[in-house]
């Protein structure tokens, strides 16, 4: 059972990787001082076409696991529960319960 | 494991001329060659071979999660060095990396209730000395060969090349291009006796 959170977060993933390229061009127009500024306004208009799905922000790493939105580890992209359970059984290479 | 290692007493190389592989095979090679292998010498240190000019030459780092898995493959890269008579240094520990991550052990809530967890990554590094590049290549691809699960390597090699390198290599690319604004008559002159010798030496 996939969480929507989940497939919204790939659709979004997929998006900004076919649109970077674009999307980079329109913010390099609209950010660069030494053009003028009607070209500037235009390629600002171009880029608040894009849809939410092509935007950067939009991209939120989720639990690989469970699909948790919050309490992400991204070095082993788990939920801070998924990452326990795991590292519990010994499938999270060289982690182990710390004692000191 | 490494307790049963005697510390101070390292077997000597075998004698070169038991290993000398020119001249004609005789009767006595085989058994000659054998005696001369020293058998355990894994049991031992590795020999360590002095240093003729102290010039680094390349720097191994070993990283793993475990200790021994880096004792052994230290021991391993330590004796395949010495059989290739590389100068090297012990296996140097470096200081360890500790990653902790303090998490919730439930699912949900109870926040006072959490689980420490911990990764620790050691580090040993081994130093080489005044070895031919091509010995110290060979060492490596020895090394990746027989790779061991669970240590990883990375190796920083220094070579050496002779003064005034770059400016040969310049000159070299600078000869390659034609530049089309001034050609210098000197240079034409040179071109064309270095042609004509060519020419008369294939038809001598």
């Amino acid at each position: 059972m996939t969480k929507i959170g989940v497939l919204r977060d790939i659709k979004a993933r997929k998006g900004v990787a076919a649109n970077e390229i674009a999307r980079r061009a329109y913010l390099f127009v609209a950010r660069n001082q030494t053009l003028p500024p009607q070209v500037r306004y235009q390629a600002q208009l171009q880029l608040n076409t894009f849809g939410r799905y092509t935007r950067p922000t939009t991209v939120k790493n989720r639990c690989t696991e469970s699909g948790r939105g919050r309490g992400i580890m991204s070095e082993f992209g788990l939920c801070r529960f998924q990452f326990r359970l795991k590292a519990l059984q010994g499938q999270i290479p060289g982690v182990q319960k710390a004692s000191w | 494991m490494l307790a049963a290692i005697k510390r101070h007493t390292a077997q000597p190389c075998p004698p070169e001329s038991a290993l000398d592989p020119s001249g004609p095979p005789t009767a006595a090679a085989e058994p000659q060659w054998a005696a001369a292998t020293v058998h355990g010498r894994s049991l031992y240190l590795p020999y360590q071979h002095p240093r003729t000019h102290s010039i680094p030459v390349a720097m191994i780092h070993f990283r793993s999660y475990f200790p021994h898995l880096l004792d052994q493959f230290t021991h391993f890269a330590s004796h395949s060095a010495s059989a290739l008579a590389i100068p090297i240094s012990r296996p140097v520990a470096l200081p360890t990396q500790r990653s902790l991550w303090t998490v919730l052990k439930g699912p949900f809530a109870h926040k006072k209730k959490q689980e420490n967890f911990e990764r620790k990554v050691h580090k040993r590094a081994i130093k080489a000395w005044d070895a031919d590049p091509q010995v110290v290549e060979r060492w490596v691809k020895y090394l990746e060969n027989h790779a061991m699960g669970g240590v990883g390597m990375r190796v920083i090699k220094w070579e050496r090349a002779q003064v005034g390198i770059g400016k040969d290599r310049l000159d070299h690319v600078k000869g390659q291009i034609r530049i089309a604004s001034a050609t210098n008559a000197d240079k034409v002159k040179k071109l064309g006796e270095r042609i004509v010798r060519e020419e008369l030496g294939k038809e001598a």
